[in-house]
């Protein structure tokens, strides 16, 4: 493999929580992750996992420490710029699905486009494809409360990739489903990751899912301890 | 516009919350529409009452005590050629006593021209039996008020005396009787105004001059030309109503304090179901944020969340309040009249302009209203609303 730049690089990234004493939910974190990388995330409760999602998400901002999405450093953005970033090239699934309540699978879908900007017959298009990729071709017109708990995270993973981001983040995104259900989520990912050749950083406490990673990285209180 | 699609989704997803925000500004407006319509009635009733049946200019003796005015016909064809004037009417006032068979009223006798009076005063509109513009070629007739006939035993074409002392007693046939509704009718007669003088004994003046004009809001400016250029005593309807104009002026001050309260109890209705909806969509506001919405598209969100909630508001306000104007109108609401100079009913003017003021008030009240919840929106952290329950 060519030494390319990567498409995500913290540098001495912390984050740090202030009542009474500092807190350091994240602690000098330094990584290089690469375009295409499957990344799994492990760690103990509380270790910061959710916080370095937060984070390269652009969701946070960190206390000190620069992060580069893309080689652009995207620390001193204006909420404008960052806005526009988490539309056009990051697309989260969380461990509650989180979709809009009062819109079908497929405007919960539709919604990343047209939050790009995209015309809606376009966004309709794009969002029926990737309703189709995860298996949900008929399900489309149905709303979170009428669908399951794995349906609707099918239905979070495609509205992710809507905006065919640069890099996918999963926090647990298996986390809330039975094992089998998991599983078939988690393969879903996997195989995306390999036909889109986007980045994706999933956080997981199943080892044999970290297993399946390309690279595992673990963390313990704050601080990144393998990569 | 996805913001739009998502307020309107947001707003009536619930129902019951959404209806009483709409409501809240439905009954502000029509409040204020009912209040604007009473107050246009009740301004536009005072200036037609004071502005209709009465000379919008009167030019009265400068000396009081003698009481007269001399010159009246050279003064008279000054003020037509004023620009503005439409009839100018001299009249001669006196008081007389009334005979017929043994009957006797006493009467306050109007010698006018009978043309001139009936363009400034509208007589003729009050005419119940006879004609008023007779008296032009009637050199002894009279009209009585159709009490004063009563109250004598006359009909039309009856005769009476006219009595007075020091005077001639003369013999006047009736030839009208007037109805205006008012005590004036147990009292009032005309005759021909050099019958009038002759009675009197005083040829050659008048006790005042009514002045009619093409714009009833002209009347002061006239009027002190009058005053300036003609050296006469004039007081416009304008200086006359004075009090009541002014009155009206300073009730207005408290009736627009009246109509920020009630736009204020409406806009925290709106301002107090958008923070609750920006509480309970705390997490979706999260979710847009983590899709890419910015802080100024939630800001929009929610601002068209109370746009739309008004928009409905003051339209259904709107029509509301044409209704109950209307209704109200229909009703003729008795008012006290030693209280409102003289008003019967409670008058209301449907005024288009008004409906567009309380609408676009409403309107200004709403935006201003979402402001404060759609920022606290924007505002939001990310990961704190997403986490929220
Ligand atoms: N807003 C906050 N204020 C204070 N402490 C926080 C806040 N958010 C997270 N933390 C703390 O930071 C640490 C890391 O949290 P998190 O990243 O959610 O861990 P994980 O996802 O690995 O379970 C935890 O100890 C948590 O209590
Ligand atoms: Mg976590």
């Amino acid at each position: 493999m060519t030494e390319e730049s990567p498409i995500i690089e913290l540098k001495n990234l912390t984050k740090s929580y202030k009542n009474g004493m500092e807190f350091r939910a994240l602690d000098n974190a330094n990584l290089k992750i690469k375009k295409g990388e499957f990344v799994a995330i492990v760690g103990p409760s509380g270790s910061g996992k959710s916080t370095l999602m937060h984070l390269i998400g652009l969701l946070d901002t960190p206390s000190s420490g620069t992060l580069l999405i893309d080689r652009n450093n995207v620390t001193n953005m204006s909420d404008k710029e960052r806005s526009e970033i988490r539309n056009k090239m990051l697309g989260f699934v969380f461990q509650y699905h989180h979709l809009l309540p009062d819109f079908t699978a497929l405007e919960n879908v539709m919604m990343p486009l047209l939050i790009a900007g995209k015309k809606r017959k376009e966004a309709k298009e794009t969002a029926e494809k990737l309703l189709k990729e995860v298996g949900l071709e008929d399900r489309m017109d149905h709303k979170p409360g009428e669908l399951s708990g794995g349906q609707n995270q099918r239905v979070a993973i495609a509205r992710a990739l809507s905006c065919s981001p640069a890099i996918v983040l999963g926090d647990e995104p298996t986390g809330n489903l039975d094992t089998k259900t998991g599983d078939m989520i988690y393969e879903l990912l996997r195989q995306l990751n390999k036909e889109y050749n986007q980045t994706f950083i999933v956080v997981t406490h199943n080892d044999d899912m970290a297993l399946k990673a390309d690279r595992i990285i673990r963390l313990v209180d704050g601080k990144i301890t393998v990569q | 516009m996805y913001e739009l699609k998502i307020a309107l989704r947001q707003v009536f997803s619930r129902k019951k919350q959404t209806f009483f925000a709409i409501l809240a500004v439905a009954l502000a407006v029509a409040v204020i529409t009912v209040m604007m319509a009473m107050l246009s009635g009740f301004q536009g009733e005072l200036i037609k009452s004071s502005t209709e049946n009465n000379p919008h200019i009167v030019i009265n003796p400068q000396d009081e005590k003698e009481g007269f005015i001399h010159l009246y016909r050279y003064n008279s064809a000054l003020i037509s050629d004023k620009e503005g004037v439409i009839a100018v009417s001299p009249k001669y006032l006196g008081q007389a006593a009334l005979e017929h068979k043994d009957n006797a009223e006493g009467i306050s006798l109007q010698g006018i021209e009978p043309e001139a009076e009936d363009k400034v005063m509208r007589v003729s509109k009050d005419i119940v039996e006879g004609s008023f513009l007779s008296l032009t070629h009637t050199r002894h007739g009279i009209v009585l008020g159709d009490k004063l006939a009563e109250n004598l035993g006359v009909q039309l074409g009856d005769r009476v005396d006219a009595v007075f002392p020091g005077s001639k007693t003369t013999s006047f046939k009736v030839i009208g009787l007037v109805h205006t509704g008012t005590a004036a009718d147990e009292v009032t007669a005309y005759a021909r105004l050099d019958s009038v003088q002759e009675f009197f004994n005083e040829p050659g003046v008048v006790s005042t001059i009514g002045i009619r004009v093409a714009d009833p809001y002209k009347a002061d400016s006239i009027s002190s030309s009058i005053e300036r250029e003609n050296e006469l005593n004039a007081v416009s309807w304008i200086e006359a109503n004075a009090e009541i104009l002014n009155l009206l002026n300073t009730q207005k001050v408290f009736v627009n304090v009246f109509y920020i309260l009630i736009y204020g109890i409406a806009g925290f209705g709106i301002a107090n179901t958008l923070i609750t909806i920006v509480a309970q969509r705390t997490r979706e506001i999260g979710i847009l944020k983590a899709m890419g919405a910015s802080q100024k598209s939630i800001m929009i969100v929610f601002l068209f969340q109370s746009v739309i909630l008004g928009a409905i508001g003051l339209v259904l306000g709107t029509i509301l309040g044409y209704i109950a104007t209307i209704t109200l109108q229909s009703y003729k609401i008795a008012v006290p009249q030693e209280m409102y100079f003289g008003l019967q009913t409670l008058p209301l003017e449907v005024e288009p302009l008004n409906f567009v003021y309380a609408a676009f008030f409403a309107f200004i009240i709403n935006i201003i209203s979402g402001i404060y919840p759609a920022r606290k929106a924007a505002k939001l952290d990310p990961v704190k609303a997403i986490e929220s329950a």
